[in-house]
Protein backbone atom coordinates (compact mmCIF):
# COMPACT_ATOMS: atom_id res chain seq x y z
CA UNK A 1 0.00 0.00 0.00
CA UNK A 2 1.96 3.01 -1.22
CA UNK A 3 0.77 6.48 -0.42
CA UNK A 4 1.91 9.63 -2.15
CA UNK A 5 0.96 11.65 0.86
CA UNK A 6 3.70 13.78 2.30
CA UNK A 7 4.25 15.03 5.80
CA UNK A 8 6.13 18.15 6.83
CA UNK A 9 8.38 17.84 9.84
CA UNK A 10 9.42 21.01 11.65
CA UNK A 11 12.53 21.06 13.82
CA UNK A 12 13.19 23.08 16.96
CA UNK A 13 14.90 25.85 14.97
CA UNK A 14 12.06 26.15 12.46
CA UNK A 15 13.56 24.16 9.61
CA UNK A 16 10.96 22.23 7.66
CA UNK A 17 11.38 18.96 5.80
CA UNK A 18 8.84 17.43 3.46
CA UNK A 19 8.95 13.63 3.53
CA UNK A 20 6.85 10.75 2.27
CA UNK A 21 4.40 9.59 4.89
CA UNK A 22 5.88 6.10 4.78
CA UNK A 23 9.29 7.49 5.71
CA UNK A 24 7.86 9.61 8.51
CA UNK A 25 6.03 6.61 9.95
CA UNK A 26 9.38 4.93 10.59
CA UNK A 27 9.38 7.05 13.70
CA UNK A 28 6.85 5.55 16.08
CA UNK A 29 6.45 8.89 17.81
CA UNK A 30 5.36 10.52 14.55
CA UNK A 31 3.19 7.52 13.74
CA UNK A 32 1.40 8.01 17.05
CA UNK A 33 0.98 11.75 16.47
CA UNK A 34 -0.48 11.20 13.01
CA UNK A 35 -2.85 8.51 14.20
CA UNK A 36 -4.13 10.57 17.09
CA UNK A 37 -3.79 13.99 15.46
CA UNK A 38 -6.92 13.90 13.35
CA UNK A 39 -7.35 15.35 9.85
CA UNK A 40 -5.07 18.32 10.33
CA UNK A 41 -1.79 16.43 10.77
CA UNK A 42 0.25 17.33 7.74
CA UNK A 43 2.80 19.32 9.74
CA UNK A 44 4.38 17.70 12.74
CA UNK A 45 6.53 19.62 15.18
CA UNK A 46 9.62 17.91 16.52
CA UNK A 47 10.80 20.45 19.10
CA UNK A 48 13.37 18.13 20.68
CA UNK A 49 15.45 17.92 17.52
CA UNK A 50 17.38 20.57 15.61
CA UNK A 51 17.27 20.94 11.85
CA UNK A 52 20.73 19.45 11.26
CA UNK A 53 19.97 16.34 13.27
CA UNK A 54 16.49 15.98 11.85
CA UNK A 55 17.88 16.03 8.33
CA UNK A 56 20.21 13.14 9.20
CA UNK A 57 17.41 11.22 10.90
CA UNK A 58 15.28 11.58 7.79
CA UNK A 59 18.18 10.33 5.68
CA UNK A 60 18.33 7.21 7.86
CA UNK A 61 14.59 6.61 7.72
CA UNK A 62 14.51 7.07 3.95
CA UNK A 63 17.18 4.46 3.40
CA UNK A 64 15.59 1.96 5.75
CA UNK A 65 12.06 2.43 4.42
CA UNK A 66 12.83 2.60 0.72
CA UNK A 67 15.46 -0.14 0.52
CA UNK A 68 15.21 -2.31 3.61
CA UNK A 69 16.59 -5.41 1.93
CA UNK A 70 19.41 -3.85 -0.01
CA UNK A 71 22.84 -5.41 0.28
CA UNK A 72 24.54 -2.17 1.16
CA UNK A 73 22.29 -1.45 4.13
CA UNK A 74 24.91 -2.70 6.55
CA UNK A 75 27.65 -0.53 5.07
CA UNK A 76 25.23 2.40 4.97
CA UNK A 77 24.66 1.99 8.70
CA UNK A 78 28.38 1.69 9.41
CA UNK A 79 29.16 4.87 7.47
CA UNK A 80 26.14 6.66 8.88
CA UNK A 81 27.59 6.71 12.38
CA UNK A 82 31.09 7.78 11.36
CA UNK A 83 30.37 11.27 12.60
CA UNK A 84 31.48 13.79 15.23
CA UNK A 85 30.75 12.87 18.81
CA UNK A 86 28.36 15.80 19.05
CA UNK A 87 26.39 14.64 16.04
CA UNK A 88 26.35 11.09 17.38
CA UNK A 89 25.04 12.28 20.71
CA UNK A 90 22.25 14.24 19.02
CA UNK A 91 21.38 11.28 16.81
CA UNK A 92 21.02 9.02 19.82
CA UNK A 93 18.82 11.53 21.61
CA UNK A 94 16.70 12.12 18.52
CA UNK A 95 16.21 8.42 17.90
CA UNK A 96 15.10 8.03 21.51
CA UNK A 97 12.59 10.90 21.43
CA UNK A 98 11.34 10.00 17.98
CA UNK A 99 11.20 6.31 18.89
CA UNK A 100 13.18 4.92 15.96
CA UNK A 101 14.38 1.56 17.23
CA UNK A 102 16.91 0.78 14.50
CA UNK A 103 18.66 4.13 14.83
CA UNK A 104 18.63 3.97 18.63
CA UNK A 105 20.17 0.52 18.43
CA UNK A 106 22.83 1.70 15.96
CA UNK A 107 23.78 4.89 17.77
CA UNK A 108 23.77 3.31 21.25
CA UNK A 109 26.00 0.49 20.04
CA UNK A 110 28.40 3.01 18.50
CA UNK A 111 28.55 5.01 21.71
CA UNK A 112 29.04 1.82 23.75
CA UNK A 113 31.97 0.91 21.49
CA UNK A 114 33.46 4.36 22.02
CA UNK A 115 33.42 4.10 25.78
CA UNK A 116 34.10 0.45 26.44
CA UNK A 117 37.83 1.02 26.71
CA UNK A 118 37.59 3.74 29.32
CA UNK A 119 38.34 3.44 33.00
CA UNK A 120 35.67 3.91 35.61
CA UNK A 121 37.08 7.32 36.55
CA UNK A 122 37.07 8.48 32.95
CA UNK A 123 33.42 7.46 32.61
CA UNK A 124 32.54 9.48 35.69
CA UNK A 125 34.34 12.53 34.30
CA UNK A 126 32.78 12.25 30.87
CA UNK A 127 29.21 11.89 32.01
CA UNK A 128 29.65 14.09 35.08
CA UNK A 129 28.62 11.29 37.41
CA UNK A 130 29.41 11.55 41.09
CA UNK A 131 30.92 8.55 42.83
CA UNK A 132 28.35 7.82 45.51
CA UNK A 133 30.00 4.65 46.83
CA UNK A 134 31.82 4.49 50.14
CA UNK A 135 35.29 2.92 49.99
CA UNK A 136 33.87 -0.13 51.81
CA UNK A 137 31.11 -0.49 49.23
CA UNK A 138 33.61 -0.23 46.41
CA UNK A 139 35.68 -2.97 47.97
CA UNK A 140 32.60 -5.13 48.34
CA UNK A 141 31.81 -4.63 44.66
CA UNK A 142 35.29 -5.66 43.69
CA UNK A 143 34.84 -8.89 45.62
CA UNK A 144 31.42 -9.50 44.12
CA UNK A 145 32.78 -9.07 40.65
CA UNK A 146 34.36 -12.47 40.95
CA UNK A 147 36.09 -12.09 37.63
CA UNK A 148 39.65 -11.99 36.52
CA UNK A 149 39.56 -9.54 33.68
CA UNK A 150 42.43 -8.93 31.34
CA UNK A 151 41.30 -5.39 30.64
CA UNK B 1 34.08 -38.99 32.71
CA UNK B 2 36.41 -36.79 34.71
CA UNK B 3 38.38 -39.79 35.96
CA UNK B 4 38.94 -40.81 32.39
CA UNK B 5 40.23 -37.40 31.50
CA UNK B 6 42.37 -37.14 34.60
CA UNK B 7 44.21 -40.21 33.36
CA UNK B 8 45.31 -38.52 30.16
CA UNK B 9 48.40 -36.39 30.10
CA UNK B 10 48.66 -33.33 28.01
CA UNK B 11 52.21 -32.90 26.82
CA UNK B 12 52.19 -30.80 23.75
CA UNK B 13 51.78 -27.14 24.47
CA UNK B 14 50.53 -25.61 21.30
CA UNK B 15 49.79 -21.95 21.31
CA UNK B 16 46.83 -21.18 19.07
CA UNK B 17 47.00 -17.48 19.53
CA UNK B 18 48.45 -15.13 21.99
CA UNK B 19 46.27 -13.47 24.58
CA UNK B 20 45.74 -9.81 23.92
CA UNK B 21 48.15 -7.90 26.14
CA UNK B 22 46.52 -5.51 28.57
CA UNK B 23 45.99 -2.09 27.00
CA UNK B 24 48.79 0.45 27.57
CA UNK B 25 48.33 2.70 30.59
CA UNK B 26 46.83 6.13 29.96
CA UNK B 27 49.56 8.26 28.44
CA UNK B 28 49.96 11.87 27.52
CA UNK B 29 48.76 12.12 23.92
CA UNK B 30 51.38 13.20 21.44
CA UNK B 31 51.02 16.67 19.89
CA UNK B 32 48.37 16.49 17.23
CA UNK B 33 50.01 16.16 13.87
CA UNK B 34 48.59 15.35 10.50
CA UNK B 35 50.67 12.18 10.24
CA UNK B 36 49.29 10.92 13.55
CA UNK B 37 45.79 11.48 12.39
CA UNK B 38 46.19 9.43 9.25
CA UNK B 39 47.75 6.65 11.25
CA UNK B 40 44.72 6.56 13.52
CA UNK B 41 42.31 6.49 10.61
CA UNK B 42 43.94 3.27 9.46
CA UNK B 43 43.44 1.74 12.87
CA UNK B 44 39.70 2.37 12.51
CA UNK B 45 39.57 -0.81 10.47
CA UNK B 46 39.74 -2.87 13.64
CA UNK B 47 37.21 -1.35 15.94
CA UNK B 48 36.76 -4.52 17.95
CA UNK B 49 40.33 -4.57 19.28
CA UNK B 50 40.24 -2.99 22.72
CA UNK B 51 43.86 -1.95 22.74
CA UNK B 52 43.46 -0.02 19.50
CA UNK B 53 40.46 1.70 20.95
CA UNK B 54 42.50 2.85 23.91
CA UNK B 55 45.12 4.30 21.60
CA UNK B 56 42.45 6.11 19.65
CA UNK B 57 40.80 7.43 22.79
CA UNK B 58 44.01 8.78 24.19
CA UNK B 59 45.49 10.37 21.12
CA UNK B 60 42.40 12.18 19.97
CA UNK B 61 38.85 11.65 18.93
CA UNK B 62 39.51 11.58 15.23
CA UNK B 63 37.99 8.16 14.93
CA UNK B 64 34.57 9.69 14.70
CA UNK B 65 35.45 12.14 11.95
CA UNK B 66 34.36 11.03 8.55
CA UNK B 67 37.54 10.51 6.58
CA UNK B 68 38.09 12.97 3.81
CA UNK B 69 35.15 15.13 4.79
CA UNK B 70 35.40 18.83 4.03
CA UNK B 71 38.31 20.79 2.59
CA UNK B 72 41.67 20.06 4.27
CA UNK B 73 42.13 23.64 5.41
CA UNK B 74 39.04 23.40 7.64
CA UNK B 75 40.50 20.44 9.48
CA UNK B 76 43.81 22.13 10.02
CA UNK B 77 42.07 25.13 11.59
CA UNK B 78 40.17 22.82 13.96
CA UNK B 79 43.43 21.15 14.70
CA UNK B 80 45.09 24.44 15.66
CA UNK B 81 42.14 25.43 17.83
CA UNK B 82 42.44 22.19 19.77
CA UNK B 83 46.10 22.68 20.42
CA UNK B 84 45.42 26.18 21.71
CA UNK B 85 43.06 25.11 24.50
CA UNK B 86 44.64 26.40 27.71
CA UNK B 87 46.05 24.26 30.43
CA UNK B 88 44.52 20.90 29.63
CA UNK B 89 46.86 18.10 28.75
CA UNK B 90 43.99 16.37 26.98
CA UNK B 91 41.87 19.05 25.28
CA UNK B 92 39.63 16.57 23.56
CA UNK B 93 38.59 15.12 26.93
CA UNK B 94 37.14 18.49 27.88
CA UNK B 95 35.24 18.83 24.64
CA UNK B 96 33.94 15.33 25.00
CA UNK B 97 32.72 15.97 28.52
CA UNK B 98 30.81 19.05 27.34
CA UNK B 99 28.88 16.89 24.92
CA UNK B 100 28.22 13.90 27.12
CA UNK B 101 27.39 15.52 30.41
CA UNK B 102 24.06 16.47 28.90
CA UNK B 103 23.37 12.94 27.71
CA UNK B 104 20.01 11.98 29.21
CA UNK B 105 20.11 9.35 31.94
CA UNK B 106 17.37 7.40 30.19
CA UNK B 107 19.78 6.78 27.35
CA UNK B 108 22.53 5.52 29.67
CA UNK B 109 20.64 2.23 29.90
CA UNK B 110 20.41 1.85 26.13
CA UNK B 111 24.16 2.34 25.83
CA UNK B 112 25.14 0.20 28.81
CA UNK B 113 23.02 -2.70 27.56
CA UNK B 114 25.17 -2.74 24.42
CA UNK B 115 28.53 -2.86 26.16
CA UNK B 116 30.50 -6.10 26.07
CA UNK B 117 29.53 -8.19 29.07
CA UNK B 118 32.94 -8.03 30.71
CA UNK B 119 32.98 -4.22 30.39
CA UNK B 120 29.64 -3.94 32.13
CA UNK B 121 31.09 -5.56 35.23
CA UNK B 122 33.84 -3.01 35.27
CA UNK B 123 31.39 -0.11 34.96
CA UNK B 124 29.20 -1.30 37.81
CA UNK B 125 31.46 0.71 40.13
CA UNK B 126 30.75 4.01 38.36
CA UNK B 127 27.85 4.86 40.66
CA UNK B 128 25.00 3.30 42.64
CA UNK B 129 22.54 3.76 39.79
CA UNK B 130 24.66 1.89 37.26
CA UNK B 131 25.23 -0.85 39.81
CA UNK B 132 21.53 -1.26 40.41
CA UNK B 133 20.81 -1.79 36.74
CA UNK B 134 21.20 -5.53 37.15
CA UNK B 135 17.95 -5.61 39.07
CA UNK B 136 16.17 -2.90 37.10
CA UNK B 137 13.15 -3.89 35.04
CA UNK B 138 13.69 -1.29 32.35
CA UNK B 139 17.31 -2.38 31.94
CA UNK B 140 16.17 -5.97 31.66
CA UNK B 141 13.84 -4.98 28.84
CA UNK B 142 16.62 -3.01 27.18
CA UNK B 143 18.94 -6.02 27.39
CA UNK B 144 16.23 -8.11 25.79
CA UNK B 145 16.32 -5.79 22.79
CA UNK B 146 19.99 -6.42 22.18
CA UNK B 147 20.68 -9.29 19.84
CA UNK B 148 23.78 -11.18 20.96
CA UNK B 149 24.75 -13.33 18.05
CA UNK B 150 27.71 -15.16 19.49
CA UNK B 151 27.38 -17.39 22.53
CA UNK B 152 29.95 -17.72 25.25
CA UNK B 153 31.22 -21.08 26.45
CA UNK B 154 31.03 -22.11 30.06
CA UNK B 155 33.54 -24.85 30.72
CA UNK B 156 34.81 -26.97 33.53
CA UNK B 157 38.53 -27.52 33.49
CA UNK B 158 40.41 -30.44 34.92
CA UNK B 159 42.41 -28.05 37.10
CA UNK B 160 39.45 -26.07 38.32
CA UNK B 161 36.49 -28.32 38.80
CA UNK B 162 34.43 -25.87 40.82
CA UNK B 163 34.74 -22.59 39.03
CA UNK B 164 35.91 -23.46 35.56
CA UNK B 165 36.53 -20.91 32.86
CA UNK B 166 34.42 -18.99 30.34
CA UNK B 167 35.39 -18.29 26.76
CA UNK B 168 34.25 -15.25 24.79
CA UNK B 169 34.70 -16.00 21.08
CA UNK B 170 34.34 -12.37 19.99
CA UNK B 171 37.21 -11.03 22.06
CA UNK B 172 38.90 -14.49 22.03
CA UNK B 173 39.48 -14.22 25.76
CA UNK B 174 39.12 -16.65 28.61
CA UNK B 175 37.55 -15.34 31.80
CA UNK B 176 38.24 -17.02 35.10
CA UNK B 177 35.65 -16.53 37.83
CA UNK B 178 37.16 -16.73 41.27
CA UNK B 179 33.95 -17.89 42.89
CA UNK B 180 31.80 -20.86 41.86
CA UNK B 181 28.59 -20.05 40.04
CA UNK B 182 26.60 -22.14 42.50
CA UNK B 183 27.59 -22.28 46.18
CA UNK B 184 27.78 -26.03 46.69
CA UNK B 185 30.61 -28.31 47.70
CA UNK B 186 29.46 -31.08 45.39
CA UNK B 187 30.79 -31.46 41.91
CA UNK B 188 28.23 -30.16 39.45
CA UNK B 189 28.51 -30.26 35.69
CA UNK B 190 26.76 -28.07 33.10
CA UNK B 191 24.23 -30.14 31.16
CA UNK B 192 21.90 -27.67 29.42
CA UNK B 193 21.39 -23.98 28.84
CA UNK B 194 18.82 -21.51 27.55
CA UNK B 195 18.07 -17.79 27.89
CA UNK B 196 21.39 -16.95 29.49
CA UNK B 197 20.92 -19.56 32.21
CA UNK B 198 22.82 -22.80 32.69
CA UNK B 199 21.42 -25.99 34.20
CA UNK B 200 23.84 -28.05 36.31
CA UNK B 201 23.50 -31.64 37.45
CA UNK B 202 25.17 -32.84 40.62
CA UNK B 203 27.04 -36.04 39.98
CA UNK B 204 26.18 -37.83 43.22
CA UNK B 205 22.82 -36.62 44.41
CA UNK B 206 21.31 -36.02 41.08
CA UNK B 207 20.12 -32.57 42.14
CA UNK B 208 19.61 -29.90 39.53
CA UNK B 209 20.75 -26.32 39.82
CA UNK B 210 20.07 -23.40 37.52
CA UNK B 211 22.18 -20.29 37.51
CA UNK B 212 23.22 -17.25 35.54
CA UNK B 213 27.00 -17.71 35.42
CA UNK B 214 27.51 -13.93 35.18
CA UNK B 215 25.63 -12.93 38.31
CA UNK B 216 24.88 -14.37 41.72
CA UNK B 217 21.46 -15.59 40.64
CA UNK B 218 21.01 -19.33 41.18
CA UNK B 219 18.31 -21.79 42.19
CA UNK B 220 18.37 -25.37 43.41
CA UNK B 221 15.47 -27.12 41.76
CA UNK B 222 12.89 -29.14 43.67
CA UNK B 223 13.80 -32.79 44.01
CA UNK B 224 12.57 -34.93 41.17
CA UNK B 225 9.70 -37.29 41.82
CA UNK B 226 11.46 -40.14 40.05
CA UNK B 227 14.53 -41.12 42.04
CA UNK B 228 16.78 -43.19 39.86
CA UNK B 229 20.42 -42.47 39.37
CA UNK B 230 21.00 -43.78 35.88
CA UNK B 231 22.16 -41.59 33.09
CA UNK B 232 19.84 -38.99 31.59
CA UNK B 233 19.87 -36.50 28.76
CA UNK B 234 18.83 -33.01 29.80
CA UNK B 235 17.39 -30.24 27.67
CA UNK B 236 16.31 -26.69 28.49
CA UNK B 237 14.13 -24.05 26.87
CA UNK B 238 12.87 -20.60 27.73
CA UNK B 239 9.44 -19.37 26.87
CA UNK B 240 6.90 -16.71 27.53
CA UNK B 241 3.62 -17.79 29.10
CA UNK B 242 0.85 -15.61 30.48
CA UNK B 243 3.06 -12.56 30.51
CA UNK B 244 5.88 -14.23 32.43
CA UNK B 245 9.27 -15.38 31.23
CA UNK B 246 10.16 -18.83 32.41
CA UNK B 247 12.27 -21.84 31.62
CA UNK B 248 11.62 -25.54 31.34
CA UNK B 249 14.06 -28.32 31.96
CA UNK B 250 13.52 -31.83 30.75
CA UNK B 251 15.35 -35.06 31.45
CA UNK B 252 14.87 -38.26 29.50
CA UNK B 253 16.07 -41.79 30.31
CA UNK B 254 16.65 -44.84 28.17
CA UNK B 255 13.65 -46.66 29.58
CA UNK B 256 11.40 -43.92 28.31
CA UNK B 257 10.91 -42.17 31.63
CA UNK B 258 10.96 -38.38 31.46
CA UNK B 259 9.96 -35.33 33.45
CA UNK B 260 9.60 -31.64 32.78
CA UNK B 261 10.35 -28.85 35.25
CA UNK B 262 8.68 -25.46 34.89
CA UNK B 263 10.28 -22.50 36.64
CA UNK B 264 6.94 -20.73 36.96
CA UNK B 265 5.43 -23.48 39.10
CA UNK B 266 8.79 -24.67 40.52
CA UNK B 267 7.63 -28.25 40.05
CA UNK B 268 8.49 -31.36 38.10
CA UNK B 269 5.67 -33.02 36.21
CA UNK B 270 5.42 -36.08 34.06
CA UNK B 271 3.15 -35.09 31.18
CA UNK B 272 2.63 -38.71 30.11
CA UNK B 273 4.32 -41.87 28.90
CA UNK B 274 6.14 -42.54 25.68
CA UNK B 275 3.85 -43.40 22.80
CA UNK B 276 4.21 -46.69 20.94
CA UNK B 277 5.88 -45.02 17.97
CA UNK B 278 9.02 -44.51 20.05
CA UNK B 279 11.05 -47.71 20.08
CA UNK B 280 12.21 -48.71 23.54
CA UNK B 281 14.75 -48.99 24.98
CA UNK B 282 15.51 -45.47 23.88
CA UNK B 283 19.22 -45.69 23.04
CA UNK B 284 19.96 -42.06 23.64
CA UNK B 285 23.25 -40.54 22.63
CA UNK B 286 24.36 -39.29 26.05
CA UNK B 287 27.21 -37.28 24.64
CA UNK B 288 24.94 -35.18 22.46
CA UNK B 289 23.12 -32.20 23.90
CA UNK B 290 19.57 -31.89 22.57
CA UNK B 291 18.60 -28.95 20.36
CA UNK B 292 15.44 -26.88 20.40
CA UNK B 293 13.80 -25.62 17.24
CA UNK B 294 10.39 -23.90 17.24
CA UNK B 295 9.40 -25.24 20.65
CA UNK B 296 10.41 -28.82 19.85
CA UNK B 297 13.30 -30.54 21.56
CA UNK B 298 15.30 -33.00 19.47
CA UNK B 299 17.36 -35.88 20.88
CA UNK B 300 19.81 -38.09 19.05
CA UNK B 301 19.25 -41.83 19.28
CA UNK B 302 20.47 -45.06 17.78
CA UNK B 303 18.87 -48.45 17.16
CA UNK B 304 17.29 -47.22 14.99
CA UNK B 305 19.60 -44.33 14.09
CA UNK B 306 17.76 -41.07 14.09
CA UNK B 307 16.07 -38.40 16.12
CA UNK B 308 13.22 -38.26 18.57
CA UNK B 309 11.40 -35.01 19.10
CA UNK B 310 9.27 -33.72 21.94
CA UNK B 311 6.90 -30.82 21.49
CA UNK B 312 7.13 -28.75 24.67
CA UNK B 313 3.76 -27.17 24.03
CA UNK B 314 1.63 -30.17 23.13
CA UNK B 315 3.65 -32.85 24.91
CA UNK B 316 3.79 -35.09 21.83
CA UNK B 317 6.68 -37.36 20.91
CA UNK B 318 7.75 -38.24 17.38
CA UNK B 319 10.45 -40.50 16.03
CA UNK B 320 12.40 -39.97 12.82
CA UNK B 321 14.65 -42.64 11.41
CA UNK B 322 17.69 -41.03 9.82
CA UNK B 323 20.52 -43.31 8.67
CA UNK B 324 23.85 -42.37 10.22
CA UNK B 325 26.76 -41.42 7.96
CA UNK B 326 29.33 -44.22 7.56
CA UNK B 327 32.40 -44.56 9.77
CA UNK B 328 30.84 -42.06 12.15
CA UNK B 329 31.80 -41.64 15.80
CA UNK B 330 31.60 -39.08 18.61
CA UNK B 331 28.70 -37.38 16.94
CA UNK B 332 26.33 -34.77 18.35
CA UNK B 333 23.36 -32.69 17.30
CA UNK B 334 23.71 -29.00 16.58
CA UNK B 335 21.43 -26.22 15.47
CA UNK B 336 21.73 -23.01 13.52
CA UNK B 337 18.88 -20.73 12.53
CA UNK B 338 16.32 -23.51 12.68
CA UNK B 339 18.47 -25.98 10.74
CA UNK B 340 19.29 -29.24 12.46
CA UNK B 341 22.91 -30.25 12.02
CA UNK B 342 25.15 -33.12 12.98
CA UNK B 343 28.83 -32.89 13.85
CA UNK B 344 31.02 -35.96 14.13
CA UNK B 345 34.27 -37.73 13.39
CA UNK B 346 34.66 -39.77 10.25
CA UNK B 347 37.52 -42.24 10.47
CA UNK B 348 38.66 -44.31 7.54
CA UNK B 349 41.84 -46.38 7.84
CA UNK B 350 44.21 -44.07 9.67
CA UNK B 351 42.67 -40.79 8.57
CA UNK B 352 40.23 -38.85 10.72
CA UNK B 353 38.24 -35.77 9.84
CA UNK B 354 35.58 -33.65 11.51
CA UNK B 355 32.49 -33.35 9.33
CA UNK B 356 29.31 -31.32 9.47
CA UNK B 357 25.98 -32.54 8.10
CA UNK B 358 22.62 -30.88 7.74
CA UNK B 359 19.35 -32.74 8.10
CA UNK B 360 17.35 -32.74 4.90
CA UNK B 361 13.84 -32.52 6.32
CA UNK B 362 12.04 -33.84 3.27
CA UNK B 363 14.15 -36.92 2.70
CA UNK B 364 15.29 -37.43 6.32
CA UNK B 365 18.90 -37.86 5.31
CA UNK B 366 22.10 -36.28 6.59
CA UNK B 367 23.83 -34.28 3.88
CA UNK B 368 27.48 -33.36 4.36
CA UNK B 369 27.86 -29.59 4.14
CA UNK B 370 31.36 -28.98 5.44
CA UNK B 371 34.44 -30.57 6.90
CA UNK B 372 37.47 -29.41 8.84
CA UNK B 373 40.32 -28.11 6.63
CA UNK B 374 42.59 -30.95 5.51
CA UNK B 375 45.68 -29.28 6.92
CA UNK B 376 44.25 -29.50 10.41
CA UNK B 377 42.97 -33.06 9.96
CA UNK B 378 46.47 -34.23 9.00
CA UNK B 379 47.44 -33.71 12.60
CA UNK B 380 45.13 -36.56 13.58
CA UNK B 381 46.50 -39.03 11.08
CA UNK B 382 47.21 -42.39 12.65
CA UNK B 383 45.98 -41.26 16.07
CA UNK B 384 43.01 -42.41 18.03
CA UNK B 385 40.91 -39.29 18.47
CA UNK B 386 37.97 -38.64 20.76
CA UNK B 387 35.77 -35.63 20.21
CA UNK B 388 33.17 -33.88 22.32
CA UNK B 389 30.91 -31.03 21.30
CA UNK B 390 30.83 -28.34 23.98
CA UNK B 391 28.37 -25.94 22.42
CA UNK B 392 25.88 -26.75 19.74
CA UNK B 393 24.03 -23.58 18.81
CA UNK B 394 25.27 -21.46 15.95
CA UNK B 395 28.86 -21.59 17.13
CA UNK B 396 30.15 -25.06 17.97
CA UNK B 397 33.10 -25.69 20.25
CA UNK B 398 34.79 -29.02 19.65
CA UNK B 399 37.30 -30.66 21.93
CA UNK B 400 39.58 -33.09 20.11
CA UNK B 401 41.67 -35.33 22.29
CA UNK B 402 44.24 -38.01 21.81
CA UNK B 403 46.78 -39.51 24.19
CA UNK B 404 49.18 -36.67 23.67
CA UNK B 405 47.09 -33.67 22.83
CA UNK B 406 43.95 -31.67 23.35
CA UNK B 407 42.72 -29.27 20.69
CA UNK B 408 39.88 -26.82 20.99
CA UNK B 409 38.31 -25.42 17.87
CA UNK B 410 35.17 -23.45 17.12
CA UNK B 411 33.03 -23.77 14.02
CA UNK B 412 30.66 -21.02 12.92
CA UNK B 413 27.84 -22.83 11.15
CA UNK B 414 26.54 -19.77 9.35
CA UNK B 415 29.88 -18.45 8.14
CA UNK B 416 31.40 -21.93 7.74
CA UNK B 417 34.49 -20.75 9.59
CA UNK B 418 36.84 -22.91 11.60
CA UNK B 419 38.91 -21.16 14.30
CA UNK B 420 41.39 -22.39 16.82
CA UNK B 421 40.66 -21.47 20.41
CA UNK B 422 43.48 -19.82 22.38
CA UNK B 423 44.80 -21.85 25.30
CA UNK B 424 42.96 -21.53 28.56
CA UNK B 425 45.54 -20.07 30.92
CA UNK B 426 44.83 -18.65 34.34
CA UNK B 427 46.31 -15.13 34.75
CA UNK B 428 49.77 -15.05 36.35
CA UNK B 429 50.32 -18.63 35.36
CA UNK B 430 51.84 -20.31 32.36
CA UNK B 431 50.13 -23.60 32.88
CA UNK B 432 47.56 -24.43 30.28
CA UNK B 433 44.24 -25.61 31.67
CA UNK B 434 42.54 -28.58 30.15
CA UNK B 435 38.86 -28.18 29.31
CA UNK B 436 36.93 -31.24 30.44
CA UNK B 437 33.36 -30.38 29.54
CA UNK B 438 31.24 -27.37 28.81
CA UNK B 439 28.16 -25.69 27.45
CA UNK B 440 27.43 -22.69 25.27
CA UNK B 441 25.20 -19.94 26.57
CA UNK B 442 24.12 -16.49 25.37
CA UNK B 443 25.33 -14.10 28.08
CA UNK B 444 22.44 -12.16 29.56
CA UNK B 445 23.14 -9.91 32.51
CA UNK B 446 19.56 -9.79 33.67
CA UNK B 447 18.53 -13.46 33.36
CA UNK B 448 17.27 -14.75 36.71
CA UNK B 449 17.28 -18.34 37.82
Amino acid sequence: MTSSKTIVLRSSDGATFEVDEAVALHSLMIKHRIETGGADSTTIDVPEVTGNTLSKVIEYCKKHVEAPNSDDLKSFDTDFVKVDQAVLCHLAKASYYMNIKGLLDLSSKTIADMFKGKTVEQIRETFHIKNDFTPEEEEELRKENSWNLFV
Amino acid sequence: MLRQLIGQVQELIDLYGTHLPPPPPVIQPPPLRRSDRWCLLNIEDNPSEDEYYNLVMQAGKFKMLEPGKGPPSKRTRKDRTREKLPGTSNPTETMESEIWKRFPEDLHEAVIARLPVATFFRFRSVCQKWNSLLTSNSFSIECGQVVRTQPWFYTRTHENVNTGAMYDPVSRKWHHPTAPAVPTKMIILPVASAGGLICFLEICNRSFYVCNPLTQSFRELQARSVKVWSRVVVGMTVNHKSGKMGYQIMWVRSDGEYEVYDSRTDKWTCPGGMPACIKLPLSLNFKSQPVTVDGCMYFLRSDPDGIVSYNMETGTWKQFTVPAPVHLSDHALAECGGRIMLVGLVSKNAATCVCIWELQKMSLLWKEVDRMPNVWCLEFYGKHIKMSCLGNRGLLMLSLRSKMMNRLVTYDVLKKEWSKVPNCVVPHSRKRQWVACGMSFYPCLTAKA
